[in-house]
């Protein structure tokens, strides 16, 4: 989205070869960058986090899910609303401690849990598609000739930094709880533009524009993985998809995985080298063959979408009760739209509501009922201390808002 | 608009009564022993407070005067192409094992080309049928997943 501010404009002067170009060059830094990060970082990060005992992660959870609605710049309230109701829907099922059935309705497809690949496909699917069904008609592309896609030496010498810059703003941003791709490039976008000599210029068709946010995004996006790999502890709701992707699989991320399946691990740095180069080899000669794809009227992409959604979620156990799942949480994920709810703290509440409940009522059992086990660990009494300066920044915003706007 | 919200808060009330009712029911335990509804209970509770918070603040907002004009839906019948879509969607859902995977998918791409895309006969077959073969063959025959044949094949 940050792109499009200077991309867009870039691309109207005739020079959207060169944004394009400097995009997966920017990215391919930003990504290297933020990989060799992961290598060294979270092994060291994994050993410290051995250290964490439930206290530490019931604040960090509810750390990481105040954080996610604080930085998403949606509605403060409506954030923590769909973070509840996410929680709530994670302990459908058997309680984990006692066995217990629990809030399924009395419906034996649900005695298991809510399966999160049909909330995903629900919200993420078939929501968007029944949103994007309103707008009246087809959506009007520019069109413009992409020649030369390499930015000049010009080009290059105002680029160098805002990418490096963008890269540590990216790396920095993703390693923090509900940090992510979009505030990080918003954020490389208001650094590039104030340490900018020339300000006037950005949303003009500034090159930097686009190659500082580029960078923070797939520095950011790469970075998540820190938190995810080492604590087992998505931080943003991407890396909850990656969560429940490895769930799947039978790998259940913490700070173990890198001693218990190395392979994993390590793969995952392998194939992150091998796709970021990858990024450029298909991206630079085949940026026109993409932007083709976006051509395909939405009449003919919707109901493919649709159709993978639906035999997707089929396939998964071959029961139609996904099927109407899904569908449930389509509607749903289309009414959360349109109200202003986001979906994407739902999914992180609920890959992070079973962590979260079970780390609460063993670190209650622990301390036999007493709070003061938050506090007496120095981890976790630093955790809840950033959470109550979160909470209590966001009321501080607040006051400062309806002060200011009473003196105005 | 205003209408909707108010909706959406008096239902996350009800729903946040029954999680509380359901918690109860539960065993909510003590705190030094939390039961399976322990969370559920406190959930349940902080839900209705956000939810009351939710309508308070939509009442107040109804009585801004002066206020920017929000509607549920942009335009008049911007309500059709998704309602369409969603009986679309829970037809297949239903004719899957009685058409079969292939009599649906066809269906289901067929009326959604021509009724929802506007566009014209052979391009709705031509897309229907390469559709529907592509996507059977790719989850059928390369993924090996036993679809629905219905009831006239199967």
């Amino acid at each position: 989205m940050v792109t499009c501010f200077d991309g867009y404009q870039m691309a109207r002067h005739g020079r959207a070869g060169p944004a394009l170009g400097i995009a997966a060059i920017g990215s391919f830094v930003a990504g290297t960058i933020a990989i060799l990060a992961l290598q060294f970082l979270a092994p060291p990060l994994a050993t410290f986090a051995l250290q964490f005992g439930p206290p530490e992660y019931a604040a960090l959870t509810l750390l990481g899910l105040l954080l996610a609605v604080y930085l998403s710049g949606a509605s403060v309230l409506k954030g923590v609303i769909v973070i509840f109701i996410g929680i709530a829907l994670s302990l459908v099922g058997l309680d984990s401690v006692a066995g217990t059935p629990r809030y399924n309705l009395g419906l034996l497809n649900l005695q298991g849990g809510i399966d999160i690949v049909t909330i995903i496909m629900g919200l993420f699917g078939i929501g968007e598609i029944l949103y994007n069904l309103e707008s009246s008609g087809e959506i009007k592309i520019l069109t413009t000739k992409i020649s030369n896609i390499y930015p000049t030496l010009k080009d290059w010498a105002v680029c160098k930094l805002a990418v490096l810059r963008g890269s540590l703003i990216g790396l920095f941003i993703g390693l923090l709880p509900g940090g992510g791709a979009i505030i990080s490039s918003l954020i490389a976008y208001a650094v590039e533009k104030r340490v900018s000599r020339d300000p006037e210029r950005f949303g003009k068709g500034a090159i930097e524009g686009v190659a500082a946010p580029e960078s923070a995004n797939n520095s950011a996006a790469t970075a998540s993985f820190i938190p995810l790999l080492s604590l087992g502890i998505p931080g943003n709701p991407a890396m909850a998809l990656i969560f429940a992707a490895l769930l799947i699989h039978g790998v259940q991320p913490s700070p173990s995985l890198i001693n218990d399946h190395p392979d994993i691990f390590w793969g995952v740095i392998a194939s992150m080298y091998v796709g970021n180069l990858m990024l450029l080899v298909l991206n630079l000669p085949l940026i026109g063959l993409w932007v083709q794809l976006i051509r395909i009227p939405y009449a003919i992409l919707a109901p493919i979408i649709c159709t993978i959604c639906l035999l997707g979620v089929y396939s998964f156990q071959s029961d139609l009760f996904d099927v109407w799942m899904m569908l449930v949480f389509g509607v749903i994920g289309y009414l959360m739209r349109k109200l202003g709810f986001e979906s994407g703290p739902l999914i992180l509440a609920f890959v992070l509501g079973p962590i979260f409940e079970l780390s609460l009522r063993q670190s209650l059992r622990l301390s036999q009922g007493s709070a003061w086990v938050f506090l007496s660990r120095p981890i976790s009494a630093v955790l809840v201390i950033a959470l109550i300066l979160v909470v209590l920044g966001y009321f501080v915003i607040i006051f400062r808002k309806k002060f200011s706007r009473r003196v105005g | 608009m205003e209408k909707w919200e108010k909706i959406s808060g008096y239902f996350l009330l009800a729903y946040s009564t029954g999680l509380v009712y359901q918690s109860l029911h539960l065993s909510i335990g003590s705190p030094g022993q939390p039961g399976p509804g322990f969370l559920g209970f406190f959930l349940g509770l902080g839900l209705f407070l956000l939810s009351g918070s939710l309508i308070i603040m939509n009442w107040k907002w109804r009585h801004i005067e002066g206020k920017p004009q929000r509607f549920f839906f942009e335009h008049r019948r911007a309500w059709f192409k998704p309602l369409f879509a969603l009986i679309l969607l829970i037809s297949f859902a239903t004719f899957m094992e009685i058409l079969g995977t292939i009599g649906a998918l066809f269906l289901f791409f067929f009326l959604w080309i021509r009724v929802l895309g506007k566009k014209g006969w052979v391009l709705t077959a031509l897309v229907g049928g390469t559709g529907t073969t592509c996507f059977y063959f790719l989850f059928s025959k390369l993924l090996g997943i036993s679809l629905p044949k219905g009831l006239f094949l199967g």
